[in-house]
């Protein structure tokens, strides 16, 4: 009963819309300047229309490439989706059109993943079910939807349940030997910051490096719990702030800080959001919450729960491969595994004919620097480029009896070592979801807690 | 009671976030301030600035050279010509990585250093008396490459000929002229502001001085093994060797251009006697198992040093009747990739692309 009760409080009891027209303002808004930024970067032209060759996610290798006017057009409406958003405009449609152009780019190469593209893409998903453009919207001005003041409680706890996924799940994946006693990465990468005002003298240290990492870890697991509870929260969001800016400082982590600053806000009663939004001269009257609750249907509480059991046992599937997912990285991707492990690699492709003479590919002939980067550390990448290259051979007479590559990793600033088996022809496989046994163990202990 | 446990982390979370701030005294020893500044001021200076220098005088010999030649046509006036040509074609191999800044902006190693030579389009231009260099067509039938093919492609008398010939002559100086304009304009800019820019940019994001070092030691690295020594030897052809793509066919010099390069590269990596960064990964602390990271660094370019001077002929002849020997020098030189490009950056905590990235 007490569960029940408890399940109704957090999906189906009303409670005030503000918190959520205040984060679907924002979301819209960070998206607009995350998609201008991309584009005055020249990123579209260099990460999307530049490279020859593209990774993608397995499973969807079928998701089709476009033109370069076609992909600037897919940009320009991402970006009047994330404005719609924002303004609350037609706000179905440009929640649908923001997901699906924001996650057709994701799709397109792999070698950009990031861990709040994801993030984006999921909330993306999320707010074209989630009625925010009830409240302060140009959709209720134009009378295509009608005021109102509250809203189901799954529509605010669905976006608080990703960020404490978020933050709690970094936060898991820190409980590790490297970082905890090791303060492996941050002991390599904050010595290359000792440039910056104020703190810069404190980097080299070994023992910043400790601070930062028991700091990183303790922040990253206790941060929903202060956010939730009240007395703590305003705390806790001064520390959300403190956390993302000296993050944003000192790595390149893109617009990450700015959307969990943004983001964490929707932790805030009402009444604050209420207060904000007369500040900005948001005053409309409309009738004030009843504090009933909403009837859901039986199969949107089966897709809620389906959707809440979905986001927390994809990060755990790397517990289904042998080995250390941070050397192999099978499962480690949609994991919220943020800045967790320094790597560099450098593979060595070989194509080999069937006389057995052999080719030594040059990667720059094929891939850009990112993408060399990247696929120098990430196994299924490996396997894409050993097809593509033995297409890209064979079209130019050369039939690959196999393709073989030496490949050499460093983790967390141990010696580089070999990756994967020398003598492995990577293109007589497919990706899938088996252990890929070709990847040479990692023979210290790094595993998570 | 709950109300109070969550005080309690918080006030333990924000004293580590504090901690971080203020902090006491650090203690540890490893947390020794590396002078960043001082090791590229060191390289901006001693090394690429010098490097711009040195080639930019002996192409003032060279200048004085083709002048004594204008006046005398002699065997003895062409041999100093190319004697000149030649060791401002190795003073180059010493600017070749440093490919950012003002040399990028000049695009300077492909205008002035790309092989193998396209000599069917050098006679065809000269044929049609056209001295223009900058279109895309061109872009393999300039720079040292071609001035080595005026120079050395035929023997002595019919060179000392094909000179006289006003085509030919005023193709080798509109390259000469491209040359030296375009090294004095990269050289003028070290001697500039960019020198003090250079060594003060100590970030370490894409763009910063550490970066770009990183990075174009790397990619020039890579050219050496490769175009230098991997394409002549068959690595990309299935093993067919393909001699007519070395760097310097005519004048037999690829060899020592490519022990230049390789000297080059490790002291900008040295720092010679300054400071480098082999300094700078000893003060990170750096190992690479139980040693030294830079100390394994400099094994290697030792390594790749000794068996570049293994090769008794030039490498044309290497190839076809030693070259397992090439072969030697090849893998030292592939072994010692995996140290510059893998275990340096990523010991350096350096960003080598500007693109965002959250570290997996």
């Amino acid at each position: 009963m007490e569960i029940r009760r408890a399940l109704h409080g957090i999906t189906s009891a009303k409670v005030s819309i503000a918190p959520l027209v205040t984060f679907r303002v924002l979301f819209g808004l960070i998206m607009l300047a995350s998609v201008i930024r991309f584009w005055l970067n020249g990123w579209i032209e260099t990460q999307y229309i530049e490279p020859s060759f593209h990774f993608k996610y397995f499973g969807f290798y079928w998701v089709p490439e476009i033109s370069a006017t076609g992909l600037y057009m897919v940009f320009a409406i991402m970006a009047i989706g994330a404005l719609g958003i924002a303004l609350g405009a037609f706000y179905r449609i440009s929640a649908v059109l923001f997901f699906l152009s924001f996650t057709y780019v994701e799709l397109l190469d792999a070698t950009y993943y990031l861990n709040h593209y994801y993030f984006v893409s999921l909330v993306g998903l999320l707010l074209i079910f989630l009625p925010a453009n009830r409240l302060h919207a140009l959709d209720v001005k134009l009378g295509f939807a009608k005021a109102q003041n509250e809203v189901a409680a799954w529509a605010i706890n669905s976006i608080k349940f990703q960020l404490i996924l978020v933050y709690f799940l970094a936060g898991l994946a820190k409980l590790n030997a490297d970082w905890l006693l090791n303060a492996m990465p941050l002991a390599i990468w904050l010595p290359a910051q000792d440039q910056l005002p104020i703190i810069g003298w404190l980097m080299p240290y070994k023992t910043t490096a400790y601070v930062f990492s028991w700091a990183g870890a303790l922040y990253d697991l206790f941060i929903p719990l202060l956010l939730i509870v009240k007395p703590t929260r305003w705390l806790a969001y001064i520390a959300v702030i403190v956390f993302h800016v000296l993050t944003y400082v000192m790595f390149q982590i893109g617009m990450f800080p700015f959307i969990m600053m943004g983001a964490t806000l929707i932790f805030f009663s009402a009444g604050f959001h209420q207060k904000v939004h007369a500040f900005f001269g948001f005053h409309q009257k409309v009738a004030p919450v009843s504090y009933g609750s909403e009837r859901l249907s039986y199969p949107f509480k089966i897709a809620l729960a389906a959707f809440v059991a979905f986001q927390i046992l994809i990060p755990f599937r790397h517990v289904l491969y042998p080995g250390n997912p941070f050397w192999h990285e099978q499962g480690y991707r949609f994991g919220w595994r943020v800045m967790l492990m320094e790597k560099a690699g450098y593979a060595q492709f070989k194509v080999q004919d069937t006389q057995g003479n052999v080719i030594e590919v040059d990667n720059r002939d094929f891939l850009t620097p990112v993408q060399e980067k990247m696929m120098s550390t990430q196994a299924d990448f490996m396997l894409q480029y050993a097809d593509f290259l033995k297409a890209h051979y064979a079209k130019n007479g050369v039939t690959a009896a196999a393709v073989k590559a030496d490949v050499y990793v460093t983790f967390n600033g141990r010696a580089s070592r070999r990756f994967i088996d020398a003598d492995f022809d990577l293109s007589s496989v497919r990706d899938g979801f088996e252990n890929k046994t070709w990847i040479l163990p990692f023979t210290e202990t790094t595993s998570e807690i | 009671m709950l109300r109070s446990i969550f005080f309690s982390v918080v006030i333990l979370v924000s004293a580590f976030q504090l901690s971080s701030c203020k902090g006491p005294e650090p203690v540890d020893p490893s947390g020794e301030s590396f002078d960043k500044e001082a090791m590229l001021q060191n390289i901006g200076e001693n090394i690429i600035s010098a490097s711009y220098d040195a080639v930019s005088q002996k192409l003032t010999e060279v200048e004085g050279k083709i002048g004594e030649f204008e006046l005398e046509q002699t065997e003895a006036k062409l041999n100093a010509l190319r004697t000149s040509v030649m060791e401002a074609h190795l003073l180059w191999q010493a600017c070749s990585p440093f490919e950012f800044g003002p040399a990028a902006e000049q695009n300077l190693r492909l205008s002035v250093n790309t092989f193998p030579l396209d000599t069917a389009r050098v006679n065809q231009k000269i044929g049609q008396a056209d001295y223009s260099l900058d279109g895309t067509q061109d872009a393999a039938a300039k720079g040292f490459p071609a001035m080595e093919f005026l120079l050395f492609s035929e023997e002595d008398s019919i060179v000392l000929q094909q000179l006289q010939n006003e085509n030919h002559w005023a193709y080798f100086k509109a390259n000469f002229d491209m040359v030296q304009t375009k090294i004095a304009v990269v050289n003028d800019a070290w001697k500039g502001t960019y020198r003090s820019d250079f060594a003060q940019n100590t970030g370490s994001s894409a763009g910063s001085s550490i970066s770009l070092l990183v990075n174009q030691l790397n990619y020039d690295f890579e050219l050496l093994k490769n175009a230098k020594i991997g394409i002549p030897l068959g690595k990309k052809t299935l093993g067919i060797t393909q001699t007519d793509k070395i760097e310097a066919p005519f004048s037999k010099q690829s060899l020592a251009l490519a022990s230049a390069n390789l000297v080059a590269i490790k002291e900008a990596f040295t720092g010679k006697e300054s400071q480098g960064f082999d300094d700078y990964l000893d003060a990170l602390g750096a190992k690479y198992n139980q040693n030294d990271l830079s100390d394994e660094i400099i094994a290697g370019f030792e390594e790749a040093e000794t068996a570049l001077n293994q090769i008794a002929t030039d490498l044309a002849s290497a190839i076809e009747n030693e070259p397992s020997k090439v072969e030697t020098a090849h893998t030292a030189l592939q072994n010692l990739v995996v140290l510059l490009k893998v275990d340096m950056p990523s010991q350096l905590g350096v960003q080598i692309t500007y693109q965002d990235n959250d570290g997996d």
